[in-house]
């Protein structure tokens, strides 16, 4: 399987405190990727640094072999970022968000118009195409931000957390999507704290605390890693992250 | 379907050039821009076409009449010319400074509030095309209002005087766009002088000053100098000749280039093309470190009173405590609503008038009016940020209490610290004339009501970052009808403290029809 993602030695601070820590891991296309940890951890920094949303101070970040420190324009052309936060025109129809995505990432015209239909039908969203999206719930929010990282067939997509407000048939069909995504060779770096999502969508599971990667591996690896086989990920998780897994423990 | 379903139904509009380009993403500002009211946009236009139809008309017969009476430009002879130049020079530094001012603000609402950049950056568009573009928006957004009013004259004195006058139109265009250059500078170096924290409360504040400065100082002199009507021709020429201001002095270079000196004019525009580009270099060199660093400010913050408060003051207590607690806490909005004093200074010049010895006289009737009008403005600003912007209304909503006790407490948080504010002056005010005190300490207290009041039956959601939007949220009846609340009982305490009140009757039922229309009974539980 092809590198899509290499990231070495990545570095981030924020006056004094360091954000990210020497961070380091691949993906591979056609892999999901989880990258998890609790709050703070450097998950969103190190993902803005790989879509070239921050600078970094140090290290490595190769998108399919292209430096995306050196050439930010070329690696932008294989990403897609979608952030936690839905951000979108509340003034644009969905349509012309999609239309305007697309014309960032260079899509042809009719081609664009061809993938906008197709996603927002396979969405749900087709019949709110000319709505403005200030009239959209959180969940439909979400889904046409999806759609716009979608349009330009992205070879590595970064979610995260992409099910938030999502109800449970978007989330069913946003999992469907994104695993669909995965099995046509694309590369996706997910990051939730809905860790049963993780451990039953994710080929490959990264944890960072404090800017730094405390392990990476499947969920077997994860488990030996810890000392915890055949428990869930959430407990692998805890103990990795060395938090308490019960009120008891809390209380004390 | 409703009616609100089909305001948001909106035609789908393709963006027209090259996906990407410069031409592409301008269209998409000016899309945001122009959708950004609440006005239909094709009303909007046709509003604005029979605006500017109706002022081209009018300049037209002005300017025919008068456009072959002005001496066609270049003006470079003579004291005459030089005085002429001088007020010009003015007019330009008043534009200039307004547009700066807005332009300061933009940049900084582009470095704290990203919102779309992501998306943008994360394209793979050089950052460099995306923020030309932006800055070129913020420049061309500060330019319809001067482009509107002085177009058409300027456009008249070109067919019916000189065609140098279209050096004017050049000036202005190319005003905007090194009044954002400076800004983009001004940002980038007060964010590197001061860090992040700093940089948006000071931001805030000298755009409000380079904004008013100008203003003020016209109003200054406008107001303080003596009243005598207008100068005989010889008056005139002895102040020309004492001024003695050459046209060729290096400050006239604006108006020189305005008047259709070409040489000047030229190297205005040239002045621009190196300002503008070099504003908007520097600020992209720094913009993505900028903005980390605002996103991770106020991340460690900690409150300095860490000790849990005592619940005491029931509802009301703590109300007002939460309101009062967020309100000192965000010294953005507290420059912002404190910065609304700036505008009143012009009234306090009224009141500094000198007298026919040249002595500054103080008018102690003035001060109730200004008083009354400045206090139905802070608190109607206090009310929006207490009732409009809550930052959690489903929290007031599920609360087990009546809402109107919700809104009591908010009125009794917005009004008191006005009329605590005000306490002072309207003492010194009774301890100088206790008429002109008293009518001081009603038009105070009424004004604070009733804005507060108004506030709370024509409230509509928004969020804290939008105050200086606010008026734009709300209908534009509501806005009127404020404004007319505000000024009526302004003139009810004018005509009283200047001793006529039986004229003051008149203000004061136009007043109270006016709060009575606007009134709306509150629900006894909230809605959301």
């Amino acid at each position: 399987m092809t590198t899509a993602l290499k990231v070495s030695n990545l570095a981030k601070s924020y006056g004094g405190k360091r954000a990210v820590d020497g961070i380091g891991f691949e993906v591979r296309s056609g892999e999901l990727y989880a990258l998890l940890g609790p709050n703070g951890a450097g998950k969103t920094t190190t993902l803005r640094m790989i879509a070239g949303l921050l600078n970094a101070d140090a290290g490595e970040i190769r998108v399919f072999d292209v430096d995306a420190r050196n050439d930010p324009i070329a690696a932008k052309r294989l990403i897609a970022w979608l952030p936690d936060e839905p951000l979108l025109y509340d003034k644009l129809t969905a349509w012309e968000y999609l239309e305007f995505v697309a014309g960032l990432w260079g899509v042809d015209t009719a081609e664009a118009r061809n993938r906008a239909e197709r996603l927002l039908k396979l969405l749900g969203l087709w019949d709110n195409r000319n709505d403005r999206c200030e009239t959209f719930s959180r969940g439909m929010k979400q889904k046409a931000v999806l759609a716009g990282a979608l349009i330009h067939e992205p070879k590595l997509l970064m979610l995260d957390e992409p099910l938030t407000g999502l109800d449970a048939a978007a989330s069913r069909l946003v999992k469907d999507m994104i695993r669909e995504r995965v099995e046509q060779g694309a590369a996706v770096i997910l990051t939730t704290h809905i860790l049963e999502v993780a451990e039953r969508m994710a080929d490959r599971i990264g944890i960072i605390k404090d800017g730094k990667l405390l392990t990476e591996g499947r969920l077997d690896e994860l488990q030996a890693h810890a000392g915890a086989q055949g428990q869930s990920l959430e407990d692998v998780f805890l103990s990795l992250i060395a938090q308490p897994t019960s009120v008891a423990q809390a209380a004390q | 379907m409703s009616k609100a379903a089909k305001k948001a139904k909106t035609k789908s509009v393709s963006l027209g050039g090259k996906p990407g380009g410069i031409r592409w993403l301008m269209g998409h500002e000016l899309r945001l821009f122009w959708r950004r009211g609440k006005m239909n946009p094709r009303t909007g236009i046709i509003l604005l076409l029979l605006m500017l139809g109706l002022w081209s008309t009018f300049s037209f017969f002005v300017f025919m009449r008068l456009g072959p009476a002005i001496p066609p430009p270049p003006f470079n002879d003579g004291p005459a010319a030089g005085v002429a130049l001088a007020v010009v020079d003015v007019l330009i530094a008043f534009m200039g400074s307004v547009m700066m001012s807005g332009a300061i603000l933009a940049a900084v609402e582009a470095i704290y509030t990203r919102n779309d950049l992501d998306l943008l950056l994360s394209s793979p568009i050089s950052a460099w095309r995306i923020l030309v573009v932006r800055a070129s928006a913020i420049a061309l957004r500060a330019m319809p209002l001067y482009a509107g009013m002085l177009g058409p004259p300027l456009l008249w004195m070109t067919i019916f005087s000189s065609p140098l006058w279209l050096a004017g139109i050049v000036v202005i265009i190319t005003l905007a766009f090194m009044a954002t250059g400076f800004a983009l500078l001004i940002v980038t170096a007060l964010f590197r002088l001061l860090g992040p924290k700093q940089t948006r409360v000071l931001a805030q504040i000298f755009s409000a000053i380079a904004g008013a400065a100008i203003f003020l100082t016209f109003q200054y002199f406008n107001v303080t100098t003596r009243g005598e009507g207008a100068m005989t021709p010889q008056q005139t020429a002895e102040l020309i000749q004492r001024l003695n201001i050459q046209p060729d002095v290096w400050w006239l270079f604006p108006a020189r280039a305005f008047t259709g000196d070409i040489v000047a004019t030229l190297m205005w525009v040239l002045a621009t093309a190196v300002v503008f580009p070099f504003g908007v270099y520097i600020f992209s060199r720094r913009f993505v470190a900028d903005a980390a660093a605002a996103s991770t400010m106020g991340a460690k913050k900690r409150v300095a009173d860490t000790r849990i408060a005592a619940v005491r003051g029931g509802l009301t207590g703590s109300v007002v405590r939460k309101e009062m607690r967020l309100l000192v806490r965000d010294p953005l909005l507290l420059s912002q609503i404190g910065l609304q004093l700036l505008y009143f200074l012009p009234l306090g010049f009224v009141l500094l008038r000198p007298d026919p010895d040249g002595q500054f006289q103080l008018t102690a009737a003035a001060f109730a009016p200004a008083l009354t009008l400045l206090a139905g403005a802070l608190s109607g600003s206090l009310i929006w940020v207490t009732v409009s912007a809550e930052d959690a209304p489903d929290l007031i909503a599920s609360a087990p209490v009546r809402l109107q006790s919700v809104h009591r407490a908010k009125i009794f948080a917005a009004v008191v610290p006005v009329l605590l504010l005000m306490v002072l002056p309207v003492i010194a005010l009774g301890a100088r004339d206790p008429t002109v005190g008293m009518w001081a300490a009603f038009g105070v207290f009424a004004n604070a009501m009733s804005a507060a009041l108004v506030g709370v039956w024509r409230r509509t959601q928004a969020s804290r970052k939008d105050f200086v939007r606010r008026r734009q949220s709300g209908s534009l009846m509501t806005s009127l009808g404020k404004a007319f609340i505000g000024l009526g009982l302004t003139a009810t305490v004018g005509a009283g403290a200047y001793g006529y009140p039986w004229l003051a009757l008149i203000p004061a039922i136009i007043t109270i029809a006016m709060l009575g229309a606007l009134y709306k009974p509150t629900p006894r539980f909230a809605e959301v």
